[in-house]
């Protein structure tokens, strides 16, 4: 079943009425639960039921947690369902584990994690093979780590004449310097000849100077332009200025460490929801380690993405183009009509909406608290994001076919490009109809 | 007969380097706004604008495309059967012009003979009292047949001309003729001499574009 044309359950009136009709999200009459219109029971049911009883009640790990204060983290406060109050303790208990079993955590948090609880941050550095499962470890790497990121500040923030005047003060100049310094004459430092700003080698410090304050002129460019209608980004107060630099500093250690790469227009829309989360952790040692924290788990995040940045990759099997290509095969799979209509009859190509979709892991999609729900989903996935995030991306299409099907060209390239606002959870439980048996 | 024209359209594509101000200068034309932090634009955007030229009605499909070279690659697919091309850079910046060289040489070796091309310098707000230096390119326009039109996405100056300009480039017929004993009229792209459409059974012709000589028929 679902090999070709449209699984039975795609033609539930659930998303066949909701996408019919202009209303930002009807389906909202369905909170999360299940349609049921198979009679088989959907493999991963976004309810959380109780999943082991033998397991111990979480009741004495809530305590320390405020759990409906009001967070820094909670953008949307509204009053949360029963089915999310229990998750939440169940996530709380999960990482409060003395070692997390990570497969438990990535099944409760792919449903999503409560926003007012402020473990997101937390457990996203869990998902993201950052913090060990082991809690013990947990102080130990985390000095580490941010130990790690401080040398690399020091070692690319700095510029060359900065650097040869450190050079100087550790070596030779010390010798020399101190003894005659009572003769009068100011020392002239030896600046070897490959080391001078008019060096033409290729291996002259400031000529990787130059060609990195390109790339930093275009990193400070895009961090400016982050999230222009959120002040914890933009605007002219000392904490966006704050998190801009923070950005800044992640984005061009990253180029200098990844010279194939460098920096690619986007990489401050991936950074943006990691840092947001870890800036706001409610504890404040971590909260202040942001930076260092949003780096490594940067790093991990891309190095699962990072050949859909990679423009020499764009044509290999691995690359943006074959990652699109995926997706298209996902919707032929299942639903053979809305996959000939788009690409066949109206000739809407993936790559004119999907592109941005795929490289920016939906960020630009929905608003930035429904980006970090979908996150939620996407980091909690073993297979890595890019499975999950190419089911979701199906999902998008296959929640608005009824307006596709009805689109010409136009219309159905205005509708992908500007993605109608829509219920996440939803959106989340089809993605996730869209694995296991029935893809076999 | 009827007397007004069919619908003709046009596939207009933006390119240039990064930040040299193409989603402002669309955004501009189509919605007339503008903000000074538009958001790096990763993706091609597709706009559309209604106008009408010379009595005819024509849609422009516009193609915002990402500025930075890491999406060069992905070009081709936006120009390859663009009517038109608005290449633009930044009035303010000599590298941004290298770029539109560089866009201008890849055009002509992989997009439709025909393409029509405008440069827009763009940013014109940012010069102080207005003392443009823009010969070298105003010469290099010359050179590939194409103008220079000096533009502020800010301001507005120079934004509908730019565009409008591009539009009537596009040299075009609308031919009359019969189709199964009905009267059919179509737009036709000028490519060949005239004479081929004369040939063909057209009682009337009507043009479209600004520079045309008509032939003896």
């Amino acid at each position: 079943m679902g090999k070709k044309g449209v699984p039975e359950w795609l033609n539930s009136s659930l998303w066949s009425s909701s996408s019919a009709s202009a209303a930002p999200c009807p389906v909202d009459r369905f909170p999360r639960s299940p349609p049921a219109p198979k009679p088989e029971a959907p493999t991963r049911a976004p309810i959380p039921e109780p999943p082991q009883p033998s397991r111990p009640p979480p009741a004495p790990v809530e305590a320390p947690r405020p759990s409906s204060g009001t967070p820094p983290e909670d953008p949307s406060p509204s009053r949360l369902a029963q089915e999310e109050v229990s998750r939440q303790s169940q996530l709380l208990a999960e990482i409060s584990k003395k070692v997390v079993n990570i497969g438990e955590l990535r099944r409760l948090s792919s449903q999503g994690i409560p926003d007012g609880a402020g473990i997101r941050s937390t457990i996203w550095k869990l998902l993201l093979g950052y913090l060990p499962n082991d809690h013990e470890f947990w102080v130990q790497e985390l000095d580490r780590k941010r130990a790690q990121y401080k040398d690399f500040k020091e070692e690319f923030l700095v510029n060359p004449s900065e650097m040869a005047r450190k050079l100087e003060e550790s070596t030779g100049h010390k010798n020399g310097g101190m003894e005659s310094g009572g003769c009068g004459f100011l020392m002239r430092s030896e600046i070897t000849h490959d080391e001078h700003p008019l060096s033409l080698g290729k291996t002259s410090v400031w000529n990787q100077f130059f060609q990195d304050t390109e790339t930093i002129e275009q990193i400070d460019r895009d961090v400016k332009r982050t999230h222009p209608d959120m002040h914890f980004f933009s605007g002219d107060t000392s904490l966006a200025k704050s998190n801009q630099e923070a950005l800044r500093h992640i984005l061009i250690i990253f180029a200098k460490l990844n010279p194939g790469i460098r920096y690619v227009q986007g990489m401050n829309e991936v950074l943006a929801p990691l840092f947001y989360v870890f800036r706001n952790d409610p504890d404040q040692n971590n909260a202040a380690y942001a930076e260092a924290d949003a780096f490594f788990c940067f790093v991990e995040l891309l190095s699962g993405f990072r050949d859909n940045f990679c423009q020499k990759l764009d044509n290999s099997v691995v690359g943006i183009r074959s990652t699109i290509a995926k997706l298209s095969e996902l919707l032929k799979k299942h639903d053979g009509e809305l996959w000939r209509h788009l690409e066949i009859t109206t000739k809407v190509n993936p790559q004119f909406y999907a592109f941005r979709w795929i490289t920016l892991l939906l960020t630009q999609e929905f608003n930035f608290a429904d980006s970090l729900h979908i996150w939620d989903t996407l980091l909690s996935d073993p297979e890595g994001p890019q499975e999950t995030l190419l089911r979701v991306c199906c999902a998008m299409l296959i929640l608005v076919r009824r307006r596709l099907l009805a689109g010409d060209f136009t219309s159905n390239l205005k509708l992908l490009q500007n993605y109608p606002s829509t219920n996440i959870s939803h959106l989340l439980y089809v993605a996730n109809k869209l694995r296991g048996p029935s893809a076999g | 007969m009827s007397s007004r024209p069919p619908n003709l359209t046009f596939k207009l594509v933006l390119l240039g380097d990064g930040r040299v101000g193409k989603t402002s200068l669309v955004l501009r034309y189509v919605n007339n706004v503008f903000s000074e932090k538009q958001e790096a634009t990763v993706q091609a955007f597709y706009l559309k604008k209604h106008l009408v030229i010379e009595g005819v009605p024509v849609t422009l499909s516009i193609w915002d495309t990402a500025g930075q070279e890491r999406f060069h690659a992905l070009g081709p697919i936006y120009y390859r059967d663009a009517d038109a091309a608005l290449l633009v850079y930044d009035i303010t910046d000599n590298d941004s012009f290298l770029r539109v060289r560089k866009w201008v040489k890849e055009l002509q070796q992989m997009a439709s003979k025909d393409i029509v091309m405008a440069i827009a310098a763009n940013k014109s707000d940012l010069v102080r009292s207005k003392k443009y230096d823009i010969q070298e390119a105003e010469s290099y326009a010359a050179t590939i047949g194409s103008k220079i039109f000096v533009t502020s996405a800010k301001s507005g100056t120079g934004v509908d001309e730019v565009f409008i300009d591009i539009t009537t480039h596009n040299r075009y017929v609308l031919l009359y003729t019969t189709h199964c004993g009905r009267p059919h009229t179509l737009w036709r792209p000028v490519k060949a001499s005239l004479e081929v459409y004369v040939s063909a059974s057209c009682s009337q012709i009507k043009m479209f574009g600004r520079i045309f000589v008509l032939p003896k028929i």
